[in-house]
């Protein structure tokens, strides 16, 4: 038994093909106490759940989903990695019922493991469903271990799991399946050859011994790193044996297990007479179809969309004004109350709660954003769209599911990286989250406003419109550089499973949005908060010296002749908007506001009551839970949105005064390709650590300056200058 | 380590034990069998060898396409093809499709 601290705990692991339904069962049994973080070093997730039931500490681990344990898939890799380093006390594996021949197959790579199994047929209500039927008893017996039936997302059959995995303490591991005679006498040779060697008291030996047969290299290299041995010695002649009878004997291997699993399967189920018509194939006939599906997939997406912004804005603009408002305000207060020093109530208000402030106005967006997607992968279709849009995705070298995570990117980039995870590979993710930065995000719009609203009144559309699209044409054109050098050799075969189509329960989309949230909070909040404190310093000091004293001002000062080629390096105040827009790209349009002495920060004019102002708050959440229901109803039609900055102001005017038509493009067409915000920066540190956001960091930046700078040159020689 | 001179009996049991058992399975049908992206949608077809690049092969056969398997060649769009093979459905790419050669039945 695995001791973790001071409790002795039992260990399972939960395997199984993907859309099996494991994650649903282990919510079930642990009552949604999930977990979850990463698999050390790689950006699988990883889930757990600990429970205590009847005395006994459990630990539930969620191993992603596989096919086979020769890894094909990260995810393969993951769960293969783990059985081998910190093999658990008992493997669940979770099979759906009617799809036996083939979750079967990894069940019997799983028996070679030597750790006790248990088998749970889950989804049994749709195989009883369709009308087959199985010998349950004759299959516990054939493979030397219990089955058990339940139904995930109802809790049926539960209970008994549980009380299962109790017993499960005096359960052996499964006797493994015999391979030819041929092959069972040099398993026992290479066996023998192993005595002695300390390598073999981690692994399996009769499996260790089967992947040098089938020269696995990639079990092998596991084995040597985690024993600091070589193990090409081992093995060699019977290998050479076996390959006069067997020239590819891992094939070989393989096909024996799939004979044994068909043979098995063919005994012991029972099929209908007559097979029941499939609502899957009827669904598809629509969502697939040549004329419907594409249309019916715009029209999903855009439902999606428009409800996620629309549902979410109401809470953003609350959690924005409780803190930036109502807690910054109350805070300050306070402390001038205790006679603190100006600037630290300052870096209070406006850094700390400011910075907290920021990371949760993310919340209800990703709530809702997450919500949606949940629902789209767990109802079966979001496999479909990706069907539907490989078509034109794998022509830039992306995979039919990066499409969702691009058009994500338009509205907020930040739940644009997490949505990268339905994709499974880890290259197919690295490229689409790079380049996603190149969608234009809602926070851009108001500088596009602004600046098409002085320079562009007549095609104020037409300009804005070209901004997506130069963004569209950048991502294309890096997403088919990346796919040719970077990752060159890793350009995967593109095979994929379209699971059934299923009603998500209310608890299943639950534990994955909760989980999702927190995660976002404690880890992409940090980096957040953090920058945002960072952020008020060089605003703000030396403190109470004008924008053009401060460190910002100072710094745009030195760093503005870098950006003469681009056309705004003259003036010091466009380059000064660009570090606070690189934190939230809102904060250009008012920082060019305060560099410019046109606006000045908001200040408190008076001291209401608290009492009032906390009851003007509470029912202002009421308002916007009213007005977030009332999108539901409403909003699904399109509406045009409103440009901000379109009247004549102060700003505005001291706009015209700084840039000219065309280096105020070249200003948009810059800050349209460098990365959105602070929050994107957590969320890729997050997903894809520091070193591969250094990278796109380096392609966002570096693409902004030349294509700012090919804008503004090429317009001058054309004389638009 | 193993002793030289048993190799070589054991080599020589070991081909009269499987030289009519294995290699052979398929080999009549596999020279009838074409390539599955070769088939219309709506075909039902019978895999006889899945062929090519050791590791995408093995994947095939770990989700359920073996030889011997009916498959329903359910849709041909774009660049891909959509199978169903038992309660599964498969989604693959037209340029990866060559390696599973089957007959139609």
């Amino acid at each position: 038994m695995t001791t973790s601290a001071a409790q002795a705990e039992w260990v399972v692991a939960f395997a199984g093909n993907p859309n099996v339904g494991k994650t649903a069962l282990i919510n079930a049994i642990a009552q949604s106490r999930l977990k979850v973080g990463n698999w050390p070093g790689v950006t699988v997730e990883k889930k757990q759940a600990r429970f205590q039931y009847q005395n006994t500490n459990f630990q539930l681990i969620d191993l992603p989903g596989t096919y086979s344990l020769s890894p094909f898939t990260l995810e393969e890799q993951v769960c293969r990695d783990f059985l081998l380093a910190e093999p658990p006390d008992l493997i669940v594996n979770v099979i759906d019922a009617s799809n036996l021949e083939k979750s079967l197959y990894l069940t019997l790579q799983l028996m070679e493991m030597d750790i006790p199994m248990l088998l749970v047929l889950n989804m049994w209500d749709e195989f009883e469903k369709r009308g087959y039927s199985l010998d349950a008893v004759k299959l516990a017996e054939t493979l030397g271990m219990p089955v058990l039936c339940t139904v995930g997302p109802t809790g049926q059959g539960v209970d008994v799991l549980k009380d299962a995995l109790l017993q499960s303490k005096d359960l052996a591991a499964p006797a493994p399946l015999l391979y030819p005679e041929a092959v069972e006498k040099e398993l026992l040779q290479i066996q023998a050859d192993f005595v002695g060697a300390d390598f073999a008291q981690g692994a399996p030996p009769r499996w260790l011994a089967l992947k040098l047969l089938e020269q696995d290299s990639y079990s092998l290299k596991k084995i040597e790193e985690l024993h600091a041995q070589n193990l090409s010695d081992f093995g060699h002649s019977s290998r050479e044996i076996l390959a006069t009878v067997f020239p590819d004997l891992g094939r070989s291997l393989s096909r024996h297990r799939q004979q044994y699993v068909s043979q098995l399967v063919h005994d012991l189920v029972i099929p209908p007479e007559q097979p029941k018509s499939d609502w899957t194939d009827l669904t598809d006939r629509l969502l697939l179809n040549e004329w419907t599906g594409i249309p019916a997939f715009l029209a999903i997406l855009f439902v999606v969309f428009k409800l996620t912004f629309d549902i979410s804005t109401p809470f953003i603009d609350w959690i924005d004004g409780f803190f930036n408002g109502f807690l910054a305000r109350w805070a300050g207060l306070s402390l001038e109350a205790l006679y603190l020093p100006a600037p630290l109530i300052s870096l209070v208000k406006e850094g700390v709660i400011g910075g907290v402030g920021l990371v949760l106005t993310f919340v209800p967006l990703l709530f809702f954003l997450y919500l949606f997607l949940a629902l789209l992968e767990e109802s079966g279709y979001m496999a479909r769209a990706a069907f539907l849009m490989d078509r034109f995705m794998y022509r830039f070298g992306l995979h039919g599911k990066s499409f969702v995570p691009l058009l994500v990117g338009f509205g907020c980039n930040v739940p644009a990286v997490y949505a990268t995870r339905a994709l499974e590979s880890e290259t197919d993710r690295k490229i689409t989250v790079a380049v996603m930065s190149f969608m234009s995000c809602g926070a851009k719009l108001p500088i596009y406003a602004l600046f098409t609203a002085v320079f562009f009144q007549r095609q104020q559309a037409l300009v804005i419109m070209s901004m997506y699209l130069i963004g569209v044409a950048v991502a294309i054109i890096w997403a088919i550089i990346l796919r040719k050098t970077r990752f060159k050799a890793e350009i995967p075969a593109f095979v994929m499973e379209l699971p059934p189509y299923r009603f998500p329960t209310f608890k299943t989309l639950w534990a994955s949005i909760g989980l999702k949230i927190r995660s976002f909070v404690k880890q992409a909040g940090t980096v957040i908060a953090i920058s945002m404190i960072l952020l008020w310093a060089l605003l703000n000091l030396p403190y109470g010296a004008p924008p053009e004293r401060t460190v910002l001002g100072y710094s745009a000062r030195a760093v503005a002749p870098i950006f003469l080629p681009q056309g705004f390096g003259e003036r010091w105040e466009p380059v000064a908007a660009i570090l606070p827009g690189f934190m939230a790209k809102e904060m250009v349009v008012g920082t060019l506001g305060v560099v410019m002495s046109v606006q000045q920060p908001d200040s408190i004019q008076e001291t209401p009551a608290l009492g009032a102002e906390l009851w003007q708050q509470i029912s202002g959440l009421k308002d916007a839970v009213f007005a977030s229901g009332a999108a539901v109803v409403s909003n699904i039609l399109p509406t045009p949105f409103v440009l901000e900055a379109s009247t004549e102001s102060a700003l505005t005017q001291a706009v015209r005064n700084t840039f000219t038509p065309l280096s105020a493009f070249s200003y948009m067409v810059f800050n349209l390709l460098l990365l959105s915000c602070i929050s994107v920066v957590g969320a890729m540190v997050q997903e894809f650590g520091g070193r591969y956001f250094g990278f796109v960091l380096l392609i966002t930046t570096g693409t902004a300056y030349v294509a700012s700078m090919i804008v503004f040159q090429v317009g001058r020689l054309m004389g638009w200058g | 380590m193993l002793i030289l001179n048993s190799n070589k009996q054991r080599k020589v049991s070991y081909k009269k034990m499987f030289i009519n058992s294995h290699l052979s399975e398929f080999a009549p049908a596999l020279n009838q069998a074409e390539a599955i992206e070769n088939f219309p949608a709506g075909a039902w077809v019978e895999i006889v060898g899945v062929q090519g690049e050791h590791k995408f092969c093995q994947r095939l056969e770990s989700m359920g396409l073996l030889p011997g398997k009916q498959i329903h060649i359910l849709k041909r769009q774009g660049q891909s093809l959509l199978l169903k093979c038992e309660h599964s459905r498969l989604a693959l790419r037209l340029s990866s499709a060559f390696v599973i050669q089957a007959v139609r039945t």
